[in-house]
């Protein structure tokens, strides 16, 4: 009997080590991503981690519905995106906004300036765009991710994706052609 | 024709180029410790615990249940369950044989499962008594005490009785039953 229930509790904690442990793997491969997503809506390094921590601890609670990886990473991705733009909402009076990034270094003060320019520009442009193309663009531009991986991480036809990407680049281009075509020499 | 699109083609790389730029920003080092910090102070996802605590508590509950030796039925019982649980014991009447224990019920099972037949030491159980064990035994030696002459019931005062309290009844008076004959001639109709 004692044997019996010693097994079945072993069993049961074997179970949720083996969980904590498939978490910790997620946690450790999809944090980039997480604090990327959120900083694309946020630009704020602080606020952008925030959000991806908050995004885990949820995924945390309801780990057991998404074990799949890929499932999981498409999850994480859309929770973090409503949560970033939740705290962009919650913040839309913070003045200050962390615009610069971990780029190539800049050589001068000159260099830096014209360099936090066209990113601001960047940033500019990618919030005019709607929210579905945006998310499209800022996925792709993440780990390189292809359109099927797109279409996976937002549970859409790679179609769809492949539309709101051309429509989200044309955009994109149509705002920032003047920055594009007269790239600032290094 | 070819240079426009080509420029097309440049413009849409280098915004693709210029984006990745833009995400290529990694959490702080600090960030997966601070993940894990918060997460060990989170209480029991009850998402994944919950089903797999009450399973188990289920599974001991019927481990214990099982295994303990006090859910034994009686033969009789074990007899009653397996006539509602057998189809064709229903229809047969039960046939008592003689043991030396006590009787024991078989019935006749043409199931073609075999059946246990309970054991006779297990009949033999005394029924539960009810009354707690410090108190049958302040209760056995009382009565050895009185039998042994050792305790004197005359000094044990009397309670009241029910009857010493109703007051003494008079003489009743039964007037005897007078029967009248009737105005109209007997056996007529009225």
């Amino acid at each position: 009997m004692n044997e019996c229930t010693d097994r079945l509790a072993g069993g049961l904690i074997s179970v949720e080590d083996e969980l904590e442990r498939e978490f910790e793997a997620r946690l450790v491969e999809s944090s980039a991503l997480a604090f990327r997503v959120a900083f694309s809506v946020l630009r704020h390094r602080q606020d952008a981690e925030d959000v991806a921590q908050e995004a885990f601890v949820k995924a945390y609670r309801g780990f057991r519905q998404l074990r799949d990886r890929d499932r999981f990473r498409a999850w994480l991705v859309r929770m973090t995106w409503r949560l970033a733009i939740d705290r962009q909402r919650a913040n839309r009076r913070r003045m200050v906004r962390e615009l610069g990034h971990a780029g190539p270094p800049a050589t001068s003060t000159v260099d830096a300036l014209v360099e936090q320019e066209r990113t601001t520009q960047l940033w500019q442009a990618i919030d005019a765009l709607p929210e579905k193309l945006r998310i499209v663009s800022v996925l792709a531009g993440i780990e390189g991710h292809d359109l099927r991986q797109v279409a996976a991480l937002l549970g859409l036809p790679e179609g769809t994706v492949k539309s709101r990407l051309f429509l989200a680049r044309r955009r994109l281009k149509e705002l920032l052609q003047w920055t594009i075509t007269d790239p600032p020499t290094r | 024709m070819d240079d426009h699109r080509s420029a097309d083609a440049l413009t849409e790389s280098a915004i693709d180029r210029e984006i990745e730029a833009a995400l290529a920003i990694d959490p702080s080092p600090e960030f997966l410790a601070r993940v894990r910090t918060r997460l060990s102070s989170e209480p029991a996802p009850s998402g994944w615990r919950l089903p797999w605590v009450f399973a188990a508590a289920g599974a001991i509950v019927i481990a214990v249940i099982l295994a303990m030796p006090g859910t034994n039925r009686s033969p009789r019982q074990n007899d009653v369950a397996n006539t509602q649980n057998s189809g064709t014991a229903r229809a047969t009447p039960p046939i008592a044989t003689r043991d030396s224990a006590q009787d024991i019920v078989v019935t006749q099972d043409f199931s073609p499962a075999p059946r246990k037949l309970s054991r006779p030491s297990m009949a033999v159980k005394e029924p539960e008594v009810l009354i707690a064990a410090d108190e049958a035994r302040a209760w056995r030696r009382l009565f050895e005490l009185v039998g042994q002459g050792r305790i004197d019931l005359s000094l044990v005062p009397e309670g009241p009785s029910a009857t010493a309290a109703l007051q003494p009844l008079g003489d009743l008076t039964i007037p005897p039953i007078v029967f009248e004959p009737t105005t109209a001639g007997e056996g007529e109709r009225q």
